[in-house]
């Protein structure tokens, strides 16, 4: 376990038990999923662009959450409620997907 | 310093960081059913692709770029609170506010481009996403901005409610996030 302070505040004394760790590191490898996202883009092929572009983004995602806001060093039920808020996203997606996707619409484009 | 991770009970978590915790979720699903309309849509009319092309994508990495070094300052200022060292918290939360000044100065610039070209939020219902979405994002931008003056002069500049640093931070992430899904969906996919 890393280094372990605590916060005194007006009501109790809160214990920080998450690390800190290398964050210069972190960025130097989101910076460079970057430049890397912006060099598929001109694959060429659009369908394995978007795809690799929409995964590398989820990359540079899971590594903002777990290390510069330390969820991996939270209890595992903070993970879920955000797994739950996307997975509320899914259920949307695909609910209504059918009826704006596949049904003629009479709306501006 | 090598960092393993341990099993923490719910309980242990302080208040103040489960509540931006849930803050974070629900802030999920509003810009998520933003960004879930989008796709759908765009799915609906491929044609949006051409109007997406319109957006500039070197404008958009460099907001990229410039968000992810403020997540990394505001990161730094999280360490500095937790090693008690005021003069550094100031130093790095000054730092990300100065990003998040750069990135809206960078929109605005993309903003005036785009309305002068006659991509206005009436055009069509691509840019009326889009407007809306960025805008959106850009006032959570300053929403951390304010945010973190306050925590900057409230406490920290008292050396007091250290942990609020982190607090702001968790939000600041939350905003860098999202522009992260924001950049391939509008700059990126054409």
């Amino acid at each position: 376990m890393g280094q372990t302070t605590t916060h005194h505040t007006q009501n109790k004394v809160e214990k920080d038990y998450h690390g800190h760790p290398n964050y210069i590191k972190i960025w130097g490898v989101l910076v460079g999923i970057l430049v890397l996202s912006l060099a598929v883009g001109e694959l060429g092929h659009k369908v394995l662009s978007v795809t690799l572009i929409f995964g590398l983004a989820l990359v540079k995602a899971i590594m903002v959450i777990g290390n510069f806001m330390h969820l991996k060093w939270e209890p595992k039920l903070l993970t879920w409620v955000m797994i739950f808020a996307v997975a509320a996203l899914g259920i949307f997606y695909f609910g209504v997907a059918p009826d704006v996707v596949y049904v003629e619409m009479k709306i501006a484009k | 310093m090598a960092h393993t991770t341990q099993t923490v009970d719910i309980s242990e978590v302080p208040n103040g960081r489960a509540a931006m915790w849930w803050v974070i979720a629900s802030e999920v699903v509003i810009f998520g059913g933003l960004i879930m309309s989008y796709l759908l849509f765009r799915m609906r009319y491929p044609q949006w692709g051409e109007y997406a092309s319109h957006t500039s994508t070197p404008m958009g990495a460099l907001n990229t770029l410039v968000l992810l070094t403020s997540s990394l300052t505001v990161a730094l200022a999280h360490k500095a609170a937790t090693e008690k060292n005021i003069a550094a918290t100031k130093k790095y939360l000054w730092f990300t506010i100065l990003g998040g000044v750069i990135f809206l100065i960078v929109k605005s610039v993309e903003y005036t481009t785009e309305i002068s070209h006659g991509y206005t939020i009436t055009a069509n219902n691509f840019w009326s996403f889009y407007y809306a979405m960025t805008g959106l994002h850009a006032i959570h931008v300053i929403a951390g901005m304010v945010a973190m003056f306050l925590v900057m002069q409230i406490d920290v500049n008292k050396g007091r409610n250290l942990h609020r640093v982190e607090m702001a931070g968790l939000y600041w992430h939350f905003v860098d996030i999202v522009w992260i899904f924001l950049f391939p969906l509008l700059y990126v996919a054409k």
